[in-house]
């Protein structure tokens, strides 16, 4: 295959290999956030800000693989 | 199509001014000369604006001062002014004229403004800020326990562990805004009318979210700087 090719595939291989681990970490943060609030709505401000700041942690790995990928893509 | 660096606009001796500049520029500017303008119409009794003003504000010290337990308004007015200056720099980025204003440099066509933190310059600037002023915090209130920290056999650990938060911090914050970017140049150039409207407001959404996760991991790694073990 020409290396033209690798430099389309490996960018897009990249990060599509690379969200699917934050994405199930989002999802169970989410899960669990919501189920939380509904065995007690009063704790759902509290609640709420944990899990935005554990939101934030897991999306971060996602977007070290994006600026991975951008570098690759671009530079 | 979009770059990781900067476009140099034009230079003032050997220093170069870039586009992510002019923007943070225009972002402080609004901010001092709002401040100034503002510092000089309170009053005991507000108006309007004040009191919206001394809502969000005081909001924001209640719910800080829950999350860190702390009780100062110094502190707090170093952690709050990231989150000002991020939320309007991010919410600056979607004006009209960013991204389609081109001017001439060199016989090369650039963006002549361009979102602040599109710029790993500017958001590892911000992360280092954060990073060492809560260490500066902590060597003031905590002195030779803070020091101690460091010299144990896991102190190289502690060390590692705050030059990863400079980079995640300066991560986050680039990675989040630069593809926002990204995201917008595709959606236009697909469908150019109406259809990037929505991606824009998404945009005001996850700059709000950006700034509101600085300013939180901001307080809580100097509550953690700060108090005893």
């Amino acid at each position: 295959m020409a290396p033209d090719i690798f430099r389309l595939i490996i960018p897009g291989l990249t990060i599509t290999l690379g969200v699917i681990f934050p994405a199930i970490a989002i999802s169970k943060i989410g899960t669990e956030a919501m189920k939380a609030i509904g065995r007690n709505p009063e704790a759902s401000s509290k609640i709420q800000t944990a899990m935005i700041l554990a939101i934030a942690f897991a999306e971060a790995i996602a977007i070290y693989v994006l600026v991975i990928a951008l570098i690759l893509k671009f530079a | 199509m979009i770059s990781l660096k900067p476009e140099v606009v034009f230079d003032i001796g050997n220093f170069h001014i870039t586009n992510t500049y002019l923007a943070s520029l225009m972002a402080m500017i609004f901010i001092v000369s709002f401040s100034i303008i503002f510092n000089k119409k309170i009053k005991e009794i507000p108006n309007k604006i004040q009191t919206l003003l001394e809502i969000i504000y005081e909001g924001f010290y209640n719910f800080w001062s829950n999350l860190t337990g702390i009780k100062n308004m110094k502190i707090f007015a170093f952690c709050f002014a990231f989150f000002i200056y991020i939320l309007l720099s991010n919410w600056f980025g979607i004006l009209p004229g960013f991204g389609s204003i081109y001017i001439k440099h060199h016989e090369e066509k650039i963006h002549l403004l361009r979102t602040t933190y599109s710029d790993l310059n500017m958001t590892l600037a911000l992360g280092l800020i954060s990073v060492i002023g809560a260490n500066i915090l902590g060597l003031i209130k905590l002195r030779f326990e803070f020091i101690k920290k460091f010299l144990n056999p896991i102190g190289l650990l502690e060390l590692f562990s705050e030059i990863s938060k400079i980079l995640s911090f300066s991560l986050r914050l680039f990675g989040n805004i630069l593809a926002g970017e990204i995201l917008i140049l595709s959606v236009s150039l697909l469908i150019p009318f109406l259809a990037p409207i929505p991606f824009m407001l998404l945009e005001i959404f996850v700059g709000f979210i950006q700034a509101l996760i600085f300013f939180i991991l901001t307080s809580i790694f100097l509550k953690v700087a700060i108090s005893h073990h």
